[in-house]
């Protein structure tokens, strides 16, 4: 609606705060997560049918079942005595759960206290109810929207996903959301904090790293020791009022050749240059609200890894790790999964990505208290890593606060 | 036949008088007629809206057990709840009317967290109260009394921080000659001094969510209850309509708090912000005049909400500019700067 006014730029006059105010504070306030947004809970086979299962998505633990064929999602703490139902959840009556303890009995359509199993006639019963999170099963994972109960209208899943590339792009490379996809992948628990996970996956100064990585060993990959942006096209922005809000590293030089990163390949003072031969061609990394990660056309041409870092709470972080790929027929979706099974899954999640684990991992205590967010310094390669903290200030359908059981200790 | 009169006695003393209809509870009644009484569970079981019978007859519903003890019972305690009188009735509840207000001034004490000259006249503290006694819960918008140390001078400033950031609390105070609390700030005051304050007081603030477009106007000083407003629709991520904030000083070396403002155009899409000053400087591009100019036509519409800070003659022309372009006086919120009096 309005751009930084320049004038107050102009002014050299010091005024300023005690505080440097980040242009991002909203960002730093979000240590428990982005909250109005779709996140992943389980993967479709970790919830067979008559199952219960449960996740904690930005410090709410949430209870899941599939009954049906339908699939519910509510809040995995009985509002009796606080325990999580999903300890040993009974269902004596279809469309409902009752808690293992003392016989509290919920709807799993609305989350009401239906009946007390030893006292039916209690005035309770009516009278209270715990939340219901809507959900729901695409791309081979389950989804629940984390927010607000009177959150209106709940926006599509698609509009916290990555957008479908045009098909006539020179390096098409398949997204998540492709009808033919065949969707692969891990979870894992990560102990840093989400946006630490998140500024790892697409910093374009972090490839050192995997510099020794045995898939790049094995490939021959020329895998330079980071990029500088040159331009200010090599970040792009994606801002439209109703699609998924992002950020693209504009890595692949433009139709006419022109390029927005120079390639580092050599530090002459320390007597470094990068190696291997065989450039990746098509390689480009965004990252969309609220947390999801696209790298195009890696390990190879023609793969997409998708990685999605959702907040558990504000120490870890549940790490998805997706192999994409575009497989219309049968024999090419078990010669991709044979291939996923018997190298990739390895190759990529654990060789490769363990390194990003344990980086992130490692930024963890100086950020822990918001310090680092005030004594970190960036460089130029870090332009992207700003960009991205600005986006989600500016985006963000909420900022989650902290879990009310926490007391009022304010988050920052 | 007349419904039922119960005359409700605080322990402060103070009292109420509400009216029981048939079938209803006193409970009920009492939240019909506006009164917040504490309660949790409307059903009897969590005990927590009990109440001491003085006189009359009051009946509890035996269909359902209580969360009373025997001898609770024989102590004419009963759950209001489950209560239903017979006739007119005096009961007692065992706290004061004034904890049913939850934005009920108090006092307490609080140390400066951080104390930063932000320009020649304008002081930002920052102070850090002490939550485990007391909770100092406020409206955006609200002041508190600050008492300057070893003195029996109270003096009002507007928090331009929110709730969100307590246990801090964080005021703009501007620097007057020979003033009770300048003097303190410029000589004794540094980190960990102990200060008392009161508070909230008030009545600019926001108190829900605007209907509408969102004016906000701030000379001086006054920018920090404004601030507060926009921090705490910033925190609602509040995106329904778009708010303008203009902030105004006399001279450029009057000028604050750029940086912040900068910043919250960044995050705040809907914010439209226009700064002014009233002399021309040569370092200065920027708007000339007064903040209550330029407010948009498009701002104002019978939705908009507008909150106005500053001195005197600032607010009475905003005033009458904004209702001469149709603003309705219950749209307009308010607060004049008053030259500082000695012992309030």
């Amino acid at each position: 609606m309005s751009t930084p006014d320049p004038t107050l730029s102009q002014v050299t006059h010091p005024a300023q705060g005690a505080t440097a105010a980040k242009s991002y504070q909203p960002y730093v306030d979000a240590k428990w997560g982005l909250k109005n947004h779709w996140y992943p809970a389980l993967f479709s086979h970790e919830l067979e049918e008559g199952a219960f299962g449960s996740t904690k998505i930005c410090g709410e633990s949430i209870l899941l079942r599939r009954e049906n064929d339908q699939l519910y999602a509510l809040e995995d703490r009985c509002c009796h005595r606080g325990v999580k139902l999903s300890k040993k959840p009974y269902c004596f009556k279809e469309g409902m759960v009752t808690c293992w303890y003392h016989g509290y009995t919920y709807g799993l359509n609305d989350g009401e206290l239906k009946t007390i199993l030893a006292a039916p006639d209690d005035p309770l019963i009516g009278n209270a109810s715990i939340k219901t999170y809507p959900i729901v099963e695409k791309y081979s994972i389950i989804w629940v929207f984390v927010g607000d109960a009177d959150h209106s209208p709940i926006p599509p899943l698609e509009s916290d996903l990555p957008p479908q590339e045009s098909k006539d792009y020179a390096h098409y490379s398949p997204n998540l959301t492709d009808d033919d996809a065949i969707v692969l992948g891990i979870r894992r628990k990560g102990e840093s904090n989400w946006r630490l996970a998140v500024e790892n996956g697409f910093d374009p100064g972090h490839v050192l790293i995997h510099w020794k990585s045995p898939l790049v060993y094995a490939h021959d990959m020329a895998v330079p020791l980071g990029f500088k942006p040159t331009s200010d096209e090599a970040v792009k922005a994606f801002e439209d009022a109703d699609g998924p809000k992002g950020m693209m590293n504009m890595y692949p030089p433009d139709a006419d050749g022109h390029s927005n990163y120079e390639p580092i390949f050599e530090n002459t003072m320390l007597g470094v240059q990068a190696y291997g031969g065989t450039p990746a061609l098509g390689i480009r990394t965004s990252m969309w609200l609220p947390g999801v990660l696209k790298v195009e056309n890696f390990p190879f041409p023609g793969i997409t890894a998708h990685e999605m870092y959702v907040p558990i709470d504000d120490k870890s972080y549940e790490y998805w790790e997706l192999l994409v790929k575009t497989a219309p027929t049968e024999a090419e979706r078990e010669e991709f999964t044979d291939r996923y099974e018997n190298y990739l899954r390895d190759a990529v999640f654990h060789d490769f990505n363990d390194d990003d684990l344990w980086a992130r991992d490692s930024m963890q205590p100086f950020y822990e208290n918001d310090v680092g967010f005030a004594e970190e310094k960036l460089c130029a390669m870090d332009a992207v890593i700003v960009a991205w903290r600005k986006l989600v200030a500016r985006h963000a359908r909420g900022i989650q606060t902290p879990p009310m059981e926490l007391g009022t200790k304010r988050r920052r | 036949m007349t419904n039922p009169q119960v005359l409700i006695q605080f322990a402060d003393d103070t009292t109420r008088r509400i009216e029981v209809a048939p079938y209803q509870t006193l409970l009920q009644a009492a939240l019909d007629a506006g009164l917040q009484l504490f309660h949790q569970c409307k059903t009897g079981s969590c005990g927590s809206c009990v109440c001491t019978v003085e006189s009359g007859v009051v009946r509890m519903r035996s269909d359902t057990s209580v969360a009373l003890l025997p001898r609770e019972i024989e102590q004419r305690k009963v759950l209001t709840c489950l209560a239903q009188p017979e006739n007119d009735a005096h009961i007692r509840m065992d706290y004061g009317f004034n904890e049913l207000q939850r934005y009920r001034p108090q006092r307490f004490r609080a140390w400066v967290e951080d104390i930063h000259r932000l320009n020649d006249s304008v002081v930002e503290l920052t102070l850090e109260v002490d939550e485990a006694e007391r909770d100092a819960q406020f409206l955006p918008g609200m002041y508190y009394l600050l008492r300057v140390p070893n003195t029996d001078i109270w003096r009002p400033y507007s928090m331009c921080s929110t709730v969100e950031h307590l246990p801090s609390m964080r005021f703009l105070i501007r620097l007057l000659d020979d003033g009770a609390m300048s003097t303190y700030l410029e000589s004794e005051c540094a980190i960990d001094a102990e200060l008392e304050i009161d508070g909230p007081h008030g009545a600019f603030k926001l108190q829900q969510p605007p209907q509408g477009p969102v004016v906000l106007i701030a000379g001086g000083t006054g920018l920090a209850p404004v601030l507060s407003i926009l921090d705490t629709l910033s925190e609602m991520r509040w995106r329904a309509h778009p708010i303008y904030l203009h902030f105004g000083v006399n001279r450029l070396a009057d000028l604050f708090y750029l940086d912040e403002l900068a910043a919250r155009l960044e995050w705040l899409p809907n914010l439209n912000l226009r700064v002014t000053l009233v002399e021309p400087h040569t370092d200065w591009q920027g708007a000339l005049g007064y903040a209550t100019d330029g407010v948009p036509d498009g701002a104002l519409g019978p939705d908009t909400e507008v909150f106005l800070c500053g001195p005197p003659p600032m607010v009475d022309a905003a005033v009458s500019s904004l209702e001469a372009r149709g603003i309705s006086p219950a749209q307009i919120h308010f607060e004049s700067f008053i030259p500082a009096q000695e012992g309030i």
